[in-house]
């Protein structure tokens, strides 16, 4: 019986031109975009030889909105919010970094409190986003209990970042020039007694999730992704440090205040799921001890500049600024013609480049496999689509 | 307070603004600029040299970053931005290309990474790139209908000297000693302690 299931000329555009190769006995699958262990709306078209994975292809822009053409119509103060909507997951980073490229293209000094905030609070997201991914892979790996955990967590950090940002998912919290809102005692206190707590919850997690055999079965060298892999699709972020690379822009290109703390870049050599998902959980501790020293040494006075301008109209330039962000390289390439909206803005996301490299990796790997390197990626993807 | 008092505090206030005024056309006057733009190296690069210059960032151990485009009235200026991880620091190389005939060789051999930012570009200025691999539409649907999102009205281009009015943007050889020492010795720490 000759039963041919690859496609020939049905299928959409884009399965049209993902055409089989020269073996007869494999067959082309489309994984998403409404598959679960996608996170959302992420299409990926597998050619597959029984549970062997031969090439794989990721078909973006489900959630594409063109963010780039909304800066070009809004004037700076209007397109504060946008940032926070691609990267929902660590929203003040890529609020920050739209801030921080505007306030290098003006020449504004930010008030020292309001920097520190700044660094609080990226950080509390950043462990947020940290404990989201961590629940979210080991729900692709089947286990269903972690995601209470690190909701539990998640939910704690939320309820005290609401209090001065006003929002718990989608912050858009700092202002050219400062922040929006001063923290309070309240802040202070419960953050602490958070950071405190997320310490003593670290041993647990270990417990119950890192040291499990059925875990390491499934990351450990699994996806392995050479440092130099890493370099050509430029990769970077946790990706790249779980290959060895101790790159993180907090160093590498240090802004705003991160050159007086003192915290490590976890990095591991291993190259594999595992050596990404230990960088992510050695990171929410250096986060806590970054908050830690940052309550610290909190000083009094502005978390905003007075005479910050509302309406900014930064001179007519080309200015790069980039932070580091929860998955990795957040970068502005800002251009101004002088005008109250930007002449053109680029949003490099991290998840773009991360992503693009899994079709090199996937090669020859199982289908639940190839479910895991994803989700040890930690895609986002309106912030891949933008 | 009586009257006689408050006048003269006016008449300051007005001195005041006047001179708050002059400040301001006195700025206008002069370019202002960053102190540093997050660029370490910054060159324009003629087209026929992008390969040459991008297959000398790769021997110099740069990734790469993004792949960026601006309409201008000159025509799309191509912007490639590199980084290090050793020696951390940004190379922007620039490539302008004519809106008639937009074409720019793809970099897609030396940087798979490439592939995608390249049809982003393609997605949202029509910018074609020779001998990329797969130029599909990446981020827009493939039946969308209209022009390049990106692509600005003709009354709303600027030129280079209205964006960069403080520098030059001829092109320079990717052989010569400016740019091969700039790339190796390329690195953020002097431009950073600048700002």
């Amino acid at each position: 019986m000759n039963l041919d299931l690859r496609l020939d000329t049905q299928g959409d555009f884009y399965s049209q031109r993902f055409q089989p190769t020269e073996r007869e006995d494999t067959l082309v699958l489309n994984m998403g975009p409404q598959h679960p262990s996608t996170h959302g709306v992420l299409r990926i078209l597998l050619e597959i030889d029984g549970e062997y994975i031969i090439r794989a292809e990721p078909v973006l822009g489900y959630i594409h909105r063109m963010h780039e053409k909304m800066a070009e119509v809004m004037s700076y103060p209007q397109y504060l919010p946008n940032p926070g909507r691609t990267d929902y997951l660590h929203a003040l980073a890529w609020n920050w970094a739209h801030v921080a490229a505007v306030e290098r293209l003006m020449g504004i000094e930010v008030p020292e409190r309001a920097e520190y905030i700044r660094v609080i609070t990226c950080e509390l997201n950043r462990i947020s986003s940290h404990l989201l991914w961590w629940g979210a892979i080991l729900l692709d790996l089947g286990a269903f209990t972690p995601i209470m955990y690190a909701f539990d967590d998640r939910e704690r950090i939320q309820d005290i970042m609401q209090r001065n940002t006003g929002s718990r998912l989608t912050y858009c919290y700092y202002r050219f020039g400062g922040v929006s809102a001063d923290i309070d005692d309240k802040f202070i206190e419960d953050t602490r007694a958070e950071c405190a707590r997320l310490k003593d919850r670290a041993k647990m997690f270990k417990d119950l999730v890192t040291d499990n055999f059925i875990l390491r079965k499934r990351l450990e060298e699994i996806g392995e992704i050479p440092v130099d892999t890493c370099r050509k699709y430029g990769a970077t972020g946790p990706v790249l440090r779980g290959s060895g690379q101790a790159y993180d822009v907090r160093r590498a290109e240090p802004y705003s205040i991160y050159d007086r703390f003192d915290f490590n870049i976890p990095v591991y050599d291993s190259c594999d799921s595992m050596g990404r998902y230990l960088v992510r959980m050695d990171e929410i501790q250096e986060s806590i001890k970054i908050i830690e020293q940052a309550l610290d040494t909190l000083p009094e006075g502005d978390y905003i500049l007075p005479k910050a301008p509302k309406r900014p109209k930064p001179p007519a330039g080309d200015v790069y600024f980039a932070v580091e962000g929860a998955r990795g390289k957040i970068g502005m390439h800002l251009v101004s013609d002088g005008g109250k909206s930007p002449y053109r803005l680029k949003l490099r996301a991290p998840g773009f480049s991360n992503l693009s490299l899994f079709s090199e990796v996937a090669q020859g790997t199982l289908i639940s496999d190839a479910i895991a390197i994803l989700a040890s990626l930690d895609l986002v993807i309106p912030e891949i689509d933008r | 307070m009586s009257e006689e008092n408050a006048q003269p505090e006016q008449a300051a206030e007005k001195t005041k603004k006047a001179e708050k005024t002059v400040g301001k056309e006195a700025k206008k006057e002069e370019p202002q600029g960053p102190a540093y733009t997050g660029y370490d190296a910054d060159f324009f690069l003629s087209p026929q040299d992008l390969l040459d210059a991008v297959g000398k960032l790769d021997q110099a151990g740069f990734f790469l970053e993004d792949v960026s485009c601006v309409d201008m009235q000159e025509g799309f200026q191509m912007v490639y931005h590199f980084d290090r991880f050793d020696q951390p620091g940004r190379v922007g190389i620039r490539v302008m290309i004519s809106r008639e005939n937009p074409e720019v060789p793809s970099i897609y051999d030396i940087y798979p990474g490439a592939a995608w930012h390249e049809r982003e570009c393609f997605d949202f200025f029509g910018v074609r790139f020779k001998d990329h691999p797969n130029l599909l539409p990446l981020l827009l649907a493939p039946d969308h209908d209209g022009p390049p999102p990106l692509l600005k009205e003709e009354s709303a281009l600027k030129d280079l000297h209205q964006i960069y009015p403080d520098r030059t943007h001829t092109p320079v050889s990717v052989d010569s000693q400016e740019f091969i020492q700039a790339i190796t010795n390329c690195s953020n720490k002097p431009g950073r302690d600048k700002s």
